[in-house]
């Protein structure tokens, strides 16, 4: 009962970890030259898919996930609560006029792409040029 | 104490688990539960650097312009070494698990050496880094002195640079006290197939900080 | 495997020295591993805090007692209220029931010998002492005036104690994180063989739902804080709207974690109300799976509505719908969990002791706070009511009334098991009514001055708000006799000799199967589930422990 360790967690050989590292170096050397290339608006998401790659290559294999269900919903359970976090956030963000400081001396230009722009703050009532409290 | 509890005498007088604590009823479970342990842990860290990432996703959407005019501050050679610096190293981290799974007490303590080296490596280059910014004046919020600027702004991509990076060489330096100490044990002879819970959660941890690395690199050197 | 000989788990009190006992001395206690001692421990430092915040509140209520200055100047005045706020909310709140009474009970209601990782809960009570020496070195420093909120941009910006205080939370918070890992991997690895997840007392259910809170919110707290201290160091410029900032990002920031915080409040405080109920209605819980998901439908979904801090602060009025909208939801699971206990206590043979006469305090503080909180949830009632009184009001019966009065039932009901002393059972009835009242006097009176417009954290008002200000006042008086009734009755009880009963309420759980107080281990051996949690059927199932067959 004492020695169940290996039995209950099985063994990968470092031929796979060595195919593994390569996947990983290959990525790396794709995702510096793709900095070159200029996908326009995609150029964060292309980056950001191949580090989600690398990601994934490192959680499945390094850290044993693919072998492991449990600790498995646990991580991807926290990167659900982090896009949480991100996604409210920009949902706010995205659809308001950006907090403007106090001594803004030049007029107050509406902002394209805020869609519920106008003159007055809408939840209280104030001018726009006044700072959040 | 443990006397006073048949189950945890047994172990104790059986010598069969040496590092049995006394809570747990067998290996496995307290090899679970060091797993469980180290994996909620590591759902902290992600939420911590999670917020500096979302921080740092909302500033570049305000200030495109002066991101894209800081990055190019950054040497992305040296980011691109140091990225494979800790590929590698976690290679050599989940090698040294599976010497220590596999017995293999010689190898354990080459493959935790190597991994010590590769984190020494990637601070080394990390000092020229930071000390070549640290020259250009290329500093954080209200320290930055840089001249010559022609989009304003930059300070804040430094900052988050400084931060992000500042945070996750303090995780490269703990994760080294962490792998000197699992070599200290393997000299020892600690670690065997029935007993390397050590060198799996401080793995686990390793290839955490690797992770946040990849998505650190192209952020920081490679967004146009 | 064969696990050796194993005992009767009741009746042999007299085997073993208890916990207390052996070993002796301050240093072993210091260095103790023993989650009951640790519970302990806890218990008694977020006590002596429970005092410290306390004296500051009644300062808060005094200097209220007049419309003008009354005892001090409004710079101190804004330093007590946030002496108040953060070290009731990062030091009793938080740990009061996860910490202290979770860390007591929750292994021996599993039957577990300790918590999974017993050396990382002694780090987080060293932790917890290290954060609260900071909170209070605040002081020399000129204390700190921010609330206990730390608003940018005012938090940014203004002198005194702010980093340390800052630094002192962000320390407070790993204590907490320590806890909810240990507890999350106890409950799944050390749970009695036998012991299914249905099968598990509802305030372990309680203790897992707020550890999941305290894993995935706390480390956003500690980012936040760190971003204000590099924000007061460095000047990062990310919450400074005149760096290219945004002072609004910070309370996104702040509520991801705050907002789950105060379901750290009140899930435990939930959790203890859940075993105390069916333990003096002498009657299985009604809808034990319903309490139970409920606990975590609350911890989840409290992740999704912490913009309803801000409704005022402009977030767009888009997203403050839509959290308006998604903060009704939470009332659900907590109605369930409400109307769960009250049909537990239908027909059943209540017995009034101190613990369930806590507990029905608490039914009723938190149904009047819980429903409070919708008006607040309300995007247009809430632009009326934000910052005001009201406000003030709601938060402390959810946080202060729930959760304290949910803690005295803790400490009154395991009492017994912690030190095998009982204390004045017609004292304790008696406390418990003052506390209900006084609490009521001082906070009931407030959503009055709350909607007539009583904005909160000032320290001058108008006089026609004088009468209700006074009320509050000497309520906070009668509040504060009732718990120092209890805290007289409870040391008394360390006159009384040892001779509580290992089950003096005839609960069903495991940890009364065990003596008053256990021994190091807990059980004597390994204790197999031979019934249900709840199970107070006329004709119970044997009680005991009987030999681990593996």
């Amino acid at each position: 009962m004492a020695h169940a360790n290996e039995h209950a967690h099985p063994v990968t050989g470092p031929k796979t970890y060595g195919l593994v590292l390569l996947a990983l170096l290959v990525l790396t050397v794709i995702t510096v030259q793709a900095s070159y290339f200029d996908f326009g608006a995609w150029n964060t998401v292309v980056a950001l898919m191949i580090a989600s790659a690398k990601g994934s290559l490192v959680a499945l294999f390094f850290m044993h996930l693919r072998h492991d269900k449990f600790n498995a919903v646990i991580f991807v359970g926290g990167l659900l609560f982090l896009a949480i976090f991100l996604i409210w956030t920009l949902f706010d963000v995205a659809t308001r006029q950006p907090v403007l400081p106090s001594n803004l001396k030049t007029p107050v230009q509406e902002f394209p792409g805020a869609p519920l722009g106008g003159p007055v703050r809408p939840s209280t009532g104030q001018p726009r040029a006044t700072p959040a409290p | 104490m443990s006397t006073a509890i048949p189950s945890a005498h047994a172990h104790a007088e059986g010598g069969h688990a040496p590092f049995l604590q006394h809570h747990f009823r067998e290996m496995s479970q307290q090899f679970d539960a060091a797993k469980i342990g180290m994996w909620l842990f590591l759902v902290t860290e992600v939420l911590l650097f999670g917020g500096l990432f979302v921080g740092y996703g909302i500033m570049h959407a305000r200030h495109p312009e002066a991101f894209m005019a800081a990055h190019h501050h950054l040497d992305k050679t040296m980011g691109a070494v140091n990225t494979v610096v800790l590929l590698v190293s976690s290679f050599t981290m989940v090698l040294s698990v599976w010497a220590a799974q596999t017995s293999r007490k010689k190898l354990l303590v080459l493959f935790l050496l190597l991994t010590l080296a590769c984190a020494g490596t990637f601070m080394v280059v990390k000092y020229f880094e930071y000390s070549h910014k640290f020259h250009e004046g290329l500093l954080p919020g209200k320290y930055y002195s840089h001249k010559g600027d022609t989009v304003p702004g930059q300070f804040l991509f430094f900052s988050f640079y400084f931060m992000m990076t500042g945070l996750h060489g303090i995780h490269v330096l703990l994760g080294m006290a962490a792998i000197a100490w699992l070599v200290w044990r393997a000299l020892k002879g600690h670690f065997s197939s029935a007993y390397y819970a050590p060198v799996e959660v401080t793995g686990l941890y390793w290839h955490l900080v690797d992770l946040i690395w990849i998505y650190l690199f192209p952020l920081m050197y490679l967004i146009s | 495997m064969s696990e050796g000989v194993l005992y009767a788990g009741a009746g042999h009190a007299g085997r073993h020295a208890d916990y207390l006992e052996e070993p002796k001395g301050l240093w072993s206690w210091l260095t103790t591993v023993d989650h009951k001692r640790i519970g302990l421990m806890y218990m008694w430092s977020v006590l002596f805090f429970f005092l410290v915040g306390g004296i500051f509140a009644l300062l808060i209520r005094l200097e209220l007692l007049t419309p003008k200055q009354t005892i001090m100047d409004a710079e101190t005045y804004n330093r007590v209220f946030t002496l108040h706020g953060a070290i009731m909310t990062f030091l009793v709140i938080i740990p009061a029931i996860p910490a202290a009474l979770g860390n007591f009970a929750l292994p021996l209601l599993l039957g577990a010998k300790d918590v999974a990782f017993p050396r990382l809960n002694l780090t987080s009570l060293y932790v917890y002492w290290i954060g609260a020496a900071m909170a209070v070195a605040t002081l020399a420093l000129g204390g700190v005036d921010t609330g206990w909120t730390f608003y940018t941009p005012y938090s940014t910006t203004t002198g005194g104690g702010v980093t340390l205080m800052v630094l002192a939370a962000f320390v407070l918070g790993f204590s907490s994180i320590f806890t909810g890992v240990n507890f999350i991997a106890t409950i799944h690895k050390l749970r009695a063989p036998g012991m299914g997840w249905f099968e598990m007392p509802l305030f372990c259910w309680g203790m897992y739902a707020t550890a999941l809170i305290q894993i995935l919110a706390t480390p956003v707290l500690g980012i936040t804080l760190l971003l204000i201290v590099m924000e007061r160091v460095l000047g990062v410029g990310i919450f400074d709207p005149q760096l290219g900032g945004d002072p609004v990002l910070f309370q996104h920031f702040f509520w991801f974690y705050s907002h789950p915080a105060v379901y750290i409040m009140i899930l435990p405080a939930m959790a203890v109300i859940s075993e105390v109920i069916p333990t003096f209605s002498k009657k299985t819980i009604f809808g034990y799976k319903a309490i139970a998901f409920s606990s975590v439908a609350i911890a989840l979904l409290g992740f999704l509505v912490w913009a309803h801090h801000m409704f005022v602060a402009g977030i767009s009025l888009f997203a403050g719908a839509i959290f308006s909208f998604l903060t009704f939801f939470i009332a659900i699971p907590s109605a369930i969990k409400v109307f769960n206990w009250i049909a537990t206590m239908w027909r059943g043979s209540i017995s009034l002791e101190a613990p369930m006469l806590f507990a029905i305090s608490f039914l009723l503080i938190f149904t009047i706070g819980g429903l409070t909180g919708l008006f607040l949830a309300a995007l247009s009632t809430d632009v009326h009511l934000h910052d005001t009184y009201f406000v003030v009001s709601h938060f402390h019966y959810v946080m202060a009334g729930s959760n304290l009065i949910a803690f005295l039932a803790g400490i009154h009901y395991w009492w017994p098991k912690m030190y095998g002393r009982m204390y004045n059972t017609k004292l304790a009835a008696i406390s418990s009514a003052i506390i209900f009242i006084g609490f009521n006097m001082t906070f009931l009176p407030q959503f009055v001055l709350g909607s007539r417009g009583m904005p909160r954290r000032y320290f001058n008002y108008l006089p026609q708000f004088q009468d209700l200000h006074v009320a509050s006042t000497v309520g906070s008086w009668v509040l504060a006799a009732g718990l120092f009734l209890t805290a007289a009755y409870l040391l008394a009880s360390f006159r009384q000799p040892k001779g509580a009963p290992a089950n003096p309420w005839g609960g069903r759980t495991l940890e009364w199967e065990t003596a008053s107080p256990p021994t190091a281990h807990n059980f004597e051996g390994q204790p197999v589930l031979q019934h249900g949690p709840y199970d107070y059927r006329p004709e119970p199932a044997p009680v005991g422990v009987k030999e681990l067959a593996h």
